[in-house]
């Protein structure tokens, strides 16, 4: 099936797929600020930057913030790819679904050049979530 | 990089914008020195009760451009459906002068020995608070959701932030020459001072040396959110619960990541957890109601007829082509309403009149997590992802519904088809909220979600009650809702389950 889109480009949202089904590990916080800053600090990478452009960060608060990340994590976790059901909705656990999906439909969209990028920003994310959490 | 939609005519440079709101408060501003106030004067609110205005603020909410605020529903089109929500701007910008006045004072009161806020502050976010709204048209958020996602956005949006569109246009209206020829006017008459530019930057929550003040006005629990949470709930006849009085009596300054911000003592932070809450439940029982929903794509339905027929709107000597964020502020809500009576054209005098009888479109299909059966292989994400208010998301759904209506055989106006995917409220006020657990040296305030996440809960709530619709015209639920089936469930690789239709009262299609 054809994204809804009429081209074969990747968006923000596809690379964020890739970046989610490509973590070391299944479970990342639920945290806001931990995520977005994670993020973030992604976009200050000019390697990485061109695969989250499609986010408006807003740095009015103490943490940096984009609308439309936070939009598609709620729609991840709408459509069954991520879920936060531990009992203090903390930690979001990526679900085998989202890694059928990318491998499926979205896979495809990216270079073998790109997929290497997107592997290394899902290294990268989650070392910075790490670190995050270990200053909370 | 998503693609923008290219159906729309804009405004394409921020001088362009500047000369557009230019001409506009030529027709909404006097002249400087034409409105005066010899002395203060006393509005009672239905809500709050009394209202002191001073002379320097009654020249500006005597103008052509502060009263129209009476001619915009707070609430949108939820009046056809909540009938008392039908509250203006108006009297909500008077409110939040007097929270921000009340927030103020009790910030006075309890901080004796660091007194960083003064009095005259507090006459400056005043002016703030009834700058506020100026950027709003008809219908408010309404009109919000069709202009804001115009590409001219991307290009006067203030670095590094993403405030609400109408915040910027409203930055932009503070910020023209005109207007700051009025001001500096007024603040010269009257003696008081009007920093425009502060003002400009609380109002948009740019960072500023006084990041408390701004938080008056553009925070996580500011005079706006006081306002329209009561206002909002009072009106719709829905009770809320929020100890308003507890959190005026606990409301602090004190250094969070560096800087001075609004904080409350312990004993507050369940004033807070209700304001979290209150707002998840307005949102999921007044402004995404389905009738409410309805009646916005019947409003966004009638520009958009408007805009591909061509058809102006005349104010003045002013055409109306909604091709500028800036055409939506010449109108109000009932100027719009009232062209459904003057236009020669049938099928906009049909859409308007609709909304105007309350004729609205009604539910086809409910999409939500009870009414849909994922499949192996489902593609249900790359429907649930256009649940965004951006340009690209905005084209994708009004594709979708083009699909639709054309299944359905065309039985009505593309205009009358919507796919509606309301966007949840984000929940970041929970992070950015601070609590400080004891009034002891040396204790460090600690965010609102760290002592109970709040803003989690309150997410998973409205998870659990979003819902998404395909609208359509009364008559044509069935071939419309059989129509949306077959291409949701081709697209997407999923099952509409019998409770989508069930539950609008429409008999499911056979299988």
């Amino acid at each position: 099936m054809l994204p809804l889109a009429q081209n074969q480009k990747w968006t923000t949202f596809d690379a964020v797929k890739g970046l989610l089904a490509m973590l070391p590990e299944d479970r990342i916080p639920t945290r806001t600020p931990l995520l977005h800053q994670a993020l973030y600090r992604l976009v200050q990478n000019t390697n990485f930057k061109k695969f989250l452009n499609d986010y408006v960060f807003d740095n009015r608060s103490y943490f940096p913030f984009a609308r439309d990340f936070d939009t598609d994590l709620t729609n991840l976790e709408m459509s069954g790819h991520l879920s936060a059901n531990n009992p203090g909705f903390t930690d979001y656990t990526i679900q085998p679904k989202l890694h059928k999906t990318f491998e499926k439909y979205t896979k495809d969209l990216f270079s073998p050049e790109e997929l290497e990028t997107l592997k290394k920003m899902a290294d990268v994310f989650f070392e910075e979530l790490e670190k995050l959490q270990a200053q909370t | 990089m998503e693609e923008r939609s290219k159906s729309e005519e804009v405004s394409a440079s921020k001088d362009q914008l500047e000369l557009e709101i230019e001409e506009f408060l030529e027709a909404y501003l006097p002249k400087p020195g034409t409105v005066v106030a010899e002395s203060p004067k006393v509005v009672h609110d239905g809500l709050w009760g009394t209202v002191r205005l001073d002379p320097a603020e009654i020249c500006f909410l005597d103008t052509p451009l502060l009263q129209r605020l009476r001619q915009i529903h707070q609430t949108g089109c939820s009046y056809l459906t909540y009938p008392s929500t039908t509250h203006s701007r108006f009297e909500h910008t008077l409110g939040v002068m007097l929270q921000v006045q009340k927030l103020g004072e009790a910030l006075i009161k309890y901080n004796p020995r660091e007194r960083r806020l003064s009095t005259s502050d507090i006459q400056q976010i005043r002016f703030a608070a009834l700058f506020h709204d100026l950027g709003h048209g008809p219908f408010s958020h309404a009109s919000e959701e069709i202009y804001g996602i115009y590409p001219i956005f991307d290009s006067i949006r203030p670095e590094n932030t993403n405030p609400n569109p109408h915040e910027i246009l409203t930055y932009y209206i503070l910020k023209s020459p005109r207007f700051k020829e009025y001001c500096q006017r007024i603040s010269s008459d009257y003696q008081v001072p009007i920093p425009l530019d502060e003002i400009a930057n609380y109002i948009i929550g740019s960072k500023t040396d006084f990041p408390f003040k701004r938080e008056l006005i553009n925070g996580p629990f500011d005079a706006d959110k006081l306002d329209y949470l009561f206002r909002d709930s009072h009106f719709s006849g829905l009770p809320l619960s929020v100890d308003l009085d507890r959190l005026f009596y606990t409301v602090r300054l004190a250094e969070v990541k560096g800087e001075t911000r609004l904080v409350v003592t312990h004993s507050g932070a369940t004033p807070l957890e209700q304001i979290l809450f209150s707002k998840m439940v307005l949102f999921t029982s007044v402004y995404q109601h389905h009738k409410v929903r309805a009646s916005e794509c019947m409003f966004a339905g009638i520009i958009e007829y408007m805009k591909e027929k061509n058809i102006p709107m005349k104010i003045k000597n002013k055409e109306l082509k909604w091709a500028s964020p800036i055409d939506f502020l010449w109108i109000t809500d009932a100027e719009i309403l009232s062209f459904g009576f003057e236009t020669d054209y049938t099928e906009l005098h049909d859409l308007i009149h609709n909304l105007f009888f309350r004729r609205l479109l009604k539910r086809a299909l409910i999409i939500s997590l009870r009414t849909i059966e994922l499949q192996e292989g489902d593609r249900w994400i790359e429907f649930q992802r256009h649940a965004k208010k951006n340009s690209y998301s905005s084209k994708v759904r009004r594709d979708l519904a083009r699909e639709i209506w054309e299944r359905a055989g065309h039985p009505c106006l593309l205009q009358e088809i919507w796919v509606d995917l309301p966007q949840l409220p984000n929940l970041k006020a929970a992070e950015d909220t601070f609590v400080l657990p004891a009034e002891v040296a040396g204790v460090v305030p600690v965010s609102l979600n760290d002592l109970f996440p709040t803003g989690i809960w309150a997410h998973q709530y409205g998870l659990n009650k979003w819902r998404g619709h395909v609208f359509c015209p009364p008559h044509l639920r069935k071939p419309v809702g059989r129509a949306a089936k077959e291409v949701l469930e081709e697209k997407f690789g999923i099952r509409i389950l019998p409770e989508a239709f069930l539950w609008c009262k429409v008999d499911p299609p056979a299988d």
